[in-house]
Formats: C-alpha cells, sequence, structure tokens
C-alpha cells in the first residue's frame, strides 16, 4: 500500500538518515512504499529496496518481505541499496544477472550533524571564510520564498557535468529546479555584485527532519561550501531541530569536510546492487524511470 | 531592460498579473521553467533564459496584445534579451507572424511555419454546448459500466502512471520535447496546482489526465495517458473533466495542442474551438553553436549530459 498520510508523518519521525527523503527519490524511482520498516519504490518495472530500515529491523524478516514483492510485482528488475547485502533480502532467481555497482566505500556515507551541540564559533576556518566574504562583500541571504533563477541553473549544470558526478546523482540534481517549484524549500545562497557564487537547498523529511538535499558552487570560490552549511545549521537550530542530515559524501575530502562541524553520527556505508531478468530490455544505464522515459525508443538502441 | 543583474524571476506582480490575465496553456511558466530556465515577463511576453538557451513565448499575456504591436515586441525582447543574456541558442514559439526571418549573427536552425492540424483547443464554457454525438456515448456507457474518476490533487504519482507514461513514450511520433515535458509530471504533480484525474476500473487505474490550475481563468490539460484496451477511458475522462471545470466556474479549459489531424479531429468533436490560431516554432543558433536535436531544453541536457 502506497504511504498514506498518517505514514508519511510516521516517516519524518522515524527517518534518520537522507536515504529516507522518500518524496524526493520517489520522482527517480517511482511510487513509495513502506512496510514492516522497508522503504521501497516501484515505477510499473523496476522494483527499488532501500535496506536502510526505519527501524532496526531483522534482515531476516526483511527477506519474507522481498520475496512477496518480487511475487506481486513481478519486476523486470529489482535495484537494492543500503548498508544490508542484498544477499540476506533477496535470493536471486534462476537466470537473473547480478551487477554491483557499489561496495561499501568508508568515505561514502551520510553524517548526521546534531543540532543541540552545534557552535559555530569551533568549526575550524570558518571565521576566516567569514572574514574572507565579508572582505570580498559576499552577502548571505536565507529564504523560503527564493526562486530558481538561470544562475543556479547554471551552477546545478556545471556541477553535473563533472565526471565524478555519478548518473544517479545527476539525475537527482536535473529535478531540483522542478522540486522547489512545486514544493517550495528554504534556500540558502551566497551573492556577490550580482553575481550567484553558491546556494543550496534545505528539504525536510516529514515536518521534523531537516536535510542538506544538495549544495552547488562555483569552481574556484572558497570559503563558500562553510558560509552555507552555517547558515543552515543555524537556521535549523533556531527552529528548535536537533538534528542535520549533511547529506552524502563521495571522497575522504568531502567526509572531513561534513565531519568538522562538531558533534555527528554516520551513517552506515552501503551497497547498491541491481539485478536484472534475463532478455530484458534494461540496460543498467537506464535503470531508472527517468532516462528510460526522455530516450527516445531505447530499445533499438540495445 | 536589466535581466544580467536581477536577482529574481517574475516580480511578484508579474506572477499576479500572468495568473489574472494569461489565456492559454503556453502561459504555465511555472511549468515552463522547470523545462526551459528562469521565467521573465516583458512587454507582456513570457520568455525563459537557463544560462545558454534563450526561449520566448510570442503569445501576449494580454490577448489584446495580439491585434496591435506584437511584432514590434517580440522584436524589442529579442534585441534587448540578445544585448543583456548574450544567448547561444534562441527558440521561439507562437503565432506565426510574430516569428522574426532571421538575426544577426545567428543561423536559422528548425523553421516549423503554422500547421493547420497542430492548433490550440480551449472549451470556453460560455458558449458551449456539450455535442451530442458517439464520444459523449461512450462516456456515459463507460460510467455505467463501473468506470470511476478519482481526482487527486498535490499527491505522488503511482507506479501505475509511471508506467502508462512509459509506454505512452514509446511511440514514434513523440518528439524530445514532449519527452522532457513528460519527465517533468512526477514532479509536478506534487504541486497544489496540479490535479490528476484518473480513471479505475475497480482498483486498476486505467487512465488520467493530469490538468495544471495555474491561471485564474483557465484549466491546462496537460498531461494524458491510457491504458490501450481500457473501455472508452481516454471519452470518459474529458467528459469527467469538461463537467468537472463547468460545475468550478472556470470559464474556459484549455485542451492543449492538436499535434496532428487526427488528434484535432478528437479534440474539436468535444465541442472545442480553434480559434488561438496555429502555432509555429524556429530557433536559431549562434554561429559559434552547435545544438543537439535533443537538448534544446534545459532539463533534457541536464539529463543528458
Amino acid at each position: 500500500m502506497a504511504i498514506s498520510q498518517w505514514q508519511a508523518a510516521a516517516l519524518g519521525a522515524q527517518a534518520y538518515t537522507y536515504d529516507h527523503n522518500y518524496s524526493y527519490y520517489s520522482l527517480l524511482l517511482g511510487e513509495p512504499f513502506v512496510s514492516e520498516g522497508l522503504l521501497y519504490y516501484f515505477d510499473g518495472r523496476v522494483l527499488s529496496l532501500n535496506t536502510f530500515f526505519l527501524r532496526r529491523a531483522d534482515p531476516g524478516n526483511a527477506r519474507a518481505l522481498v520475496m512477496a514483492l518480487f511475487e506481486d510485482l513481478q519486476p523486470e528488475a529489482v535495484s537494492i541499496w543500503g548498508p544490508v547485502p542484498d544477499t540476506l533480502v533477496f535470493s536471486v532467481p534462476a537466470g537473473w544477472h547480478r551487477y554491483v555497482i557499489a561496495e561499501p566505500n568508508p568515505h561514502q556515507r551520510d553524517i548526521i550533524l546534531s543540532l543541540s551541540t552545534f557552535d559555530p564559533g569551533r568549526v575550524p576556518h570558518l571565521k576566516r571564510s567569514a572574514a574572507h566574504a565579508r572582505s570580498e562583500g559576499i552577502e548571505v541571504r536565507i529564504s523560503s520564498e527564493r526562486q530558481v533563477t538561470w544562475q543556479h541553473l547554471r551552477l546545478i549544470q556545471d556541477w553535473v557535468q563533472d565526471p565524478r558526478v555519478d548518473a544517479f546523482d545527476r539525475l537527482l540534481y536535473s529535478l531540483i529546479p522542478s522540486r522547489l517549484i512545486a514544493r517550495p524549500a528554504t534556500l540558502v545562497e551566497t551573492w556577490s555584485a550580482g553575481s550567484l557564487l553558491g546556494f543550496a537547498v534545505l528539504d525536510f523529511i516529514g515536518e521534523g527532519f531537516p536535510v542538506y538535499l544538495a549544495g552547488f558552487r562555483q569552481r574556484g570560490s572558497a570559503g563558500i561550501g562553510d558560509l552555507l552549511v552555517n547558515e543552515l545549521a543555524l537556521h535549523c537550530q533556531s527552529a528548535g531541530f536537533r538534528r542535520l542530515s549533511l547529506g552524502h559524501s563521495y571522497t575522504r575530502g568531502l567526509l572531513e569536510f561534513k565531519m568538522k562541524w562538531g558533534e555527528c553520527e554516520m551513517m552506515e556505508t552501503f551497497w547498491e546492487v541491481l539485478l536484472i531478468r534475463s532478455h530484458s530490455s534494461l540496460r543498467t544505464s537506464l535503470f531508472h524511470w527517468l532516462p528510460r522515459s526522455i530516450e527516445r525508443r531505447y530499445e533499438d538502441s540495445i | 531592460l536589466d535581466l544580467r543583474n536581477r536577482e529574481v524571476m517574475l516580480t511578484a506582480e508579474q506572477q499576479e498579473r500572468v495568473f489574472r490575465v494569461g489565456w492559454l496553456m503556453d502561459h504555465d511558466w511555472e511549468f515552463l521553467s522547470c523545462l526551459l530556465g528562469e521565467p521573465f515577463l516583458e512587454q507582456d511576453l513570457l520568455f525563459f533564459f537557463d544560462g545558454s538557451h534563450l526561449s520566448i513565448c510570442t503569445w501576449p499575456v494580454d490577448r489584446s496584445l495580439m491585434r496591435d504591436g506584437l511584432v514590434q515586441g517580440v522584436w524589442s525582447v529579442l534585441q534587448a534579451c540578445l544585448k543583456k543574456l548574450t544567448p547561444c541558442f534562441v527558440d521561439l514559439w507562437g503565432p506565426e507572424f510574430s516569428m522574426p526571418c532571421g538575426l544577426p549573427g545567428f543561423r536559422p536552425v528548425t523553421a516549423h511555419p503554422g500547421c493547420a492540424s497542430n492548433v490550440n483547443l480551449q472549451i470556453h464554457y460560455e458558449n458551449y454546448a456539450l455535442p451530442a454525438n458517439r464520444n459523449i456515448r461512450n462516456a456515459l456507457q463507460a460510467k455505467r459500466s463501473g468506470l470511476q474518476c478519482v481526482m487527486a490533487r498535490a499527491r505522488s504519482l503511482t507506479w501505475k502512471h509511471m508506467r502508462m507514461f512509459e509506454d505512452f513514450l514509446q511511440r514514434p511520433d513523440i518528439g524530445p520535447f514532449d519527452r522532457t515535458y513528460t519527465c517533468a509530471a512526477p514532479s509536478l504533480a506534487w504541486s497544489e496546482k496540479t490535479v490528476f484525474f484518473n480513471a479505475y476500473e475497480g482498483d486498476r487505474l486505467v487512465g488520467f489526465i493530469g490538468v495544471r490550475e495555474c491561471l485564474e481563468n483557465v484549466a491546462i490539460a496537460t498531461w494524458a495517458a491510457y491504458e490501450k484496451e481500457a473501455y472508452k477511458v481516454s471519452d470518459f475522462l474529458q467528459l469527467c473533466l469538461i463537467d468537472h471545470y463547468f460545475r468550478s466556474g472556470i470559464p474556459v479549459l484549455d485542451l492543449g495542442y492538436s499535434i496532428r489531424s487526427e488528434l484535432l479531429t478528437y479534440k474539436l468533436r468535444w465541442g472545442a474551438n480553434a480559434n488561438n490560431g496555429s502555432y509555429a516554432d524556429f530557433s536559431f543558433a549562434r554561429s559559434d553553436y552547435d545544438p543537439s536535436p535533443g537538448n534544446r531544453h534545459w532539463l533534457a541536457r541536464s539529463l543528458s549530459v
């Protein structure tokens, strides 16, 4: 059964990591569902399972649920990501192909900042970044009424063109403008002389869990990341929130950046596995609804 | 015009103006900005800029400007944009007579003149009578056979919606713009201004029409898909839509563009009128810029890097 209103409220209270942002992930993965603490999505062809269970569930119990879903939905492919190995929740049927897209990497994980102890005065290099911003006339703005301008779009596009950004994140980031139009969010921006140097998007899972959805900045604009995270953390702290998901890191440098903000919890590292029925027309690059839909007659190009 | 240094898109007053006087689907700036970039309003013309591509809608927000000064207005906006925004690609769409023949420093890329089979179709309730024809009978028969319409506002699409969209987009006659256009649907389905009219046969979704309610006087049927084998679903949903907006007091229901002659015939059978005229689309690229045919819109470019 799809996520009901009361489940959405409960989900907001139970969510503990970026990966629980079901309304955002659903734009790419399909209709969101929750059952037995398992968040999953279905788009008509692909079943996507998130093994960051909403409550610490026994994967053994989840296995029965997943196999029942598999029988019921008859997907052409299954995508499983999260800290629980796919083999613990799903038995690969005969004739299916299994692809390991990502193995647990110590640098790739979500970081949850504790806002109850957050103190900007103790964040390394923040004073220097703030002083630099003042001397350069950089202005930091935060608003829930800001809208997406062409400068925002250009920063997003520059970011997604970076070869280090993987296909999934490119799709997720590309949907940020339409997401902001459908559901206005809080934006933090840094401006200098009419030029947008960077911005960050604050989203919420339910109403109770703030998430740093994504951030973008001009290349070479030193210290802008510091200003954006600081403003978001202060904003959430003053609104009474106790934690803020800073999102996934992909490199050691980014992980260290996210951990410098104070007391934080490191989420588990994760697997990402794709399983495809033999003879399926799906390719790994067209695993998600969006690229499948936008690419013309993709079966012809296999 | 001071466009480069402006830090906001449409001002609140401009948004209000488009809401009050906008009169066809091309004035749904929120939806179009998902695909084309930041929206602007100058000389009562909406245009969009994404950092490199400029898209100008030459259907004026105030309909009365269709008669006087439209060509001058388009040219004036175009000149200002070329100077201030320095785009490398320019796309214009709207009435054919408003299209420029050429742009200095640019070469023509596409020129789609108006076509009698591709027109915007609208139902104006003020002088509308439901035609008594086969489509109405089909719709009523479908209703009697148990088809039900359930409206959903600001909700996630279900997997059945996504599957039907995907099947629809496999059709060879669907162009790149329509693909990108559909890809914004899951995001916009969450908007308070988006309503899906869903047809159910029992508990099975068999078709839907997605409507944008973003203009005061016009409801816009924006997306639709049906299961091929579903019984008269399209007729059933058309009737539900026409009936709903008649009751709600919105004076105009925009059924979108006809694209091809069969769809034109179908929409005309519902009593829609084609008074807005045909639609032309011209584009130009700077001499040193080579746009890929499928990547003229921001969202498509961003998705297909």
